[in-house]
């Protein structure tokens, strides 16, 4: 008598079609098998091989060869503007009217008894990074460039009157769409370098479907998370004849992360100040354009 | 005509609320509801700098100080108003991150044509080739940097364009890895 088949099918597919996009904050947490909190979790043995441990942490095994690495993920101490998306931003700005916050119209009608203002401009400012030493000034190319977004009053402001200054005709309340991040106050200022508290703040005060109607996908322009890669893509192995096993050795950015945990966690310990949100803004965006740098630099 | 835009607080003058023997002059300054003295020096050769640098340049003082203080001392360095054409003071400065930023554009000239020098390179980050570095000068009495400037100043006088000039001479980039 013949046993019954015990042969048992897997699932099968076929694959049609590759999409690349790119992921937001909620899909680098969903990706990420460890969240990275303390200095030395950069790179930590559930980030894969090779680490200092004999096996990965995530998946056991023993081998590279066997383990593609796992992601971890960093929690940002503030969630700021997607600095990889500035452009995209001041593309943003100038379309949206900032006293109303709806989009600009074609032409340039107003309201009966709208008030005059000026218009303003959204631009990106790159600044190169320098420090002054006997009489030079260095551009330090190893740290990325500073990126800002200046808001400019538009229009014909004349300069002829020398002694007059240019934009005393401002209104005094003109630039108060700016989120205030208690800087002191100048009204009168024909240009402002916007902090990135501002700019965050500006853009999520924004109502979301008229974003989307701007630039596709809005959850796109802010970051929460910064993903970590494995450990096989940063840090390397070396066999050397020595009795006391491997050395690894660590690239730019993973020191790169490891300066961003540091500088959140020590952010941390500020939380209570009143200043927290404006400080922190700045310092996290900082680190993250370091991290983005040196990812782009390998 | 090229104009040329001059920080002054430890780029030309040394002033403080400090009570101190040795100082060129002192001002009477009214803020915060009381008066208060201040006592200035000036750095090196100064009356010779701005009497040369006038004759090649407008000459322009560009200061993030508050104008109350900033206009008597400058009112001071220049008595009969014949050196300095133009001041601008804090409240044209742009406040960013922590430090004042001056922006050249606001007198609406020709950008090939200016030249700032300041001791604080944060100030220069809107227009970086114009900026002309110099130390800070606090109290040496031996400093000879604004009479080293001078040779340099004088070749920009009438280019078409001060800014490559400016680069190639004061600017050098870190190459790191």
């Amino acid at each position: 008598m013949e046993e019954p088949s015990l042969e048992v099918k897997m699932p099968e597919a076929d694959l049609k079609a590759v999409k690349f996009s790119l992921m937001t904050s909620s899909d680098m947490e969903k990706l990420s098998s460890a969240s990275i909190i303390e200095m030395c979790d950069v790179t930590n043995a559930k980030l894969g091989l090779p680490n200092g441990a004999p096996q990965c942490a995530t998946c056991g095994s023993q081998s590279v060869r066997d383990c593609d690495g796992h992601f971890g993920v960093i929690k940002l101490a503030a969630t700021v503007h997607n600095p990889c998306f500035i452009e995209e931003v001041v593309q943003l700005l100038n379309q949206i009217c900032p006293g109303c916050l709806t989009l600009k119209q074609n032409g340039d009608t107003k309201k009966d008894g709208a008030k005059l203002y000026p218009s303003v401009i959204f631009k990106m400012l790159t600044s190169p990074r320098v420090t002054l030493s006997r009489s030079k000034l260095h551009r330090n190319t190893s740290v990325m460039d500073k990126i800002s977004i200046i808001a400019e009053v538009a229009g014909g402001v004349t300069h002829n009157s020398k002694n007059k200054a240019p934009h005393e005709t401002l209104p005094q309340d003109f630039w108060d769409f700016v989120p205030d991040d208690n800087q002191p106050p100048q009204s009168n200022v024909a240009k402002k370098i916007l902090s990135p508290y501002q700019v965050f703040h500006m853009l999520k005060n924004l109502d979301p479907e008229l974003i989307n109607q701007v630039t596709p996908r809005r959850e796109l322009l802010f970051l929460s998370c910064l993903p970590v890669t494995p450990n096989c893509h940063r840090v390397a192995e070396m066999q050397y004849g020595h009795s006391d096993g491997p050395r690894l050795a660590f690239d730019d950015r993973t020191k790169a992360y490891k300066r961003m945990v540091d500088v959140s966690k020590r952010i941390d310990d500020c939380r209570q100040h009143p200043q927290f949100s404006v400080f922190a803004s700045s310092v996290v965006t900082s680190r993250v354009m370091e991290c983005l740098k040196s990812s782009k630099a390998t | 005509h090229n104009l040329n835009y001059f920080s002054y607080a430890e780029t030309l003058v040394h002033s403080t609320l400090d009570h101190c023997d040795n100082v060129d002059f002192t001002l009477q300054v009214f803020f915060n509801m009381k008066n208060h003295t201040v006592y200035v020096r000036q750095r090196p050769h100064l009356k010779m700098f701005l009497e040369k640098v006038a004759q090649m340049f407008d000459l322009v003082i560009f200061t993030a100080s508050q104008r109350i203080y900033a206009e008597q001392l400058i009112d001071r360095l220049d008595p009969d108003g014949r050196l300095i054409s133009h001041r601008i003071y804090r409240e044209s400065c742009i406040f960013s991150e922590g430090c004042y930023t001056k922006d050249l554009t606001i007198l609406g000239v020709d950008l090939a044509k200016v030249v700032i020098v300041d001791n604080t390179p944060q100030v220069f980050q809107l227009q970086v080739d114009n900026g002309i570095p110099i130390k800070s000068w606090f109290d040496d009495p031996s400093d000879q940097e604004l009479v080293e400037l001078l040779p340099f100043l004088e070749t920009l006088v009438g280019v078409e364009d001060v800014r490559p000039i400016i680069s190639k001479t004061f600017h050098h980039t870190l190459e790191q890895n």
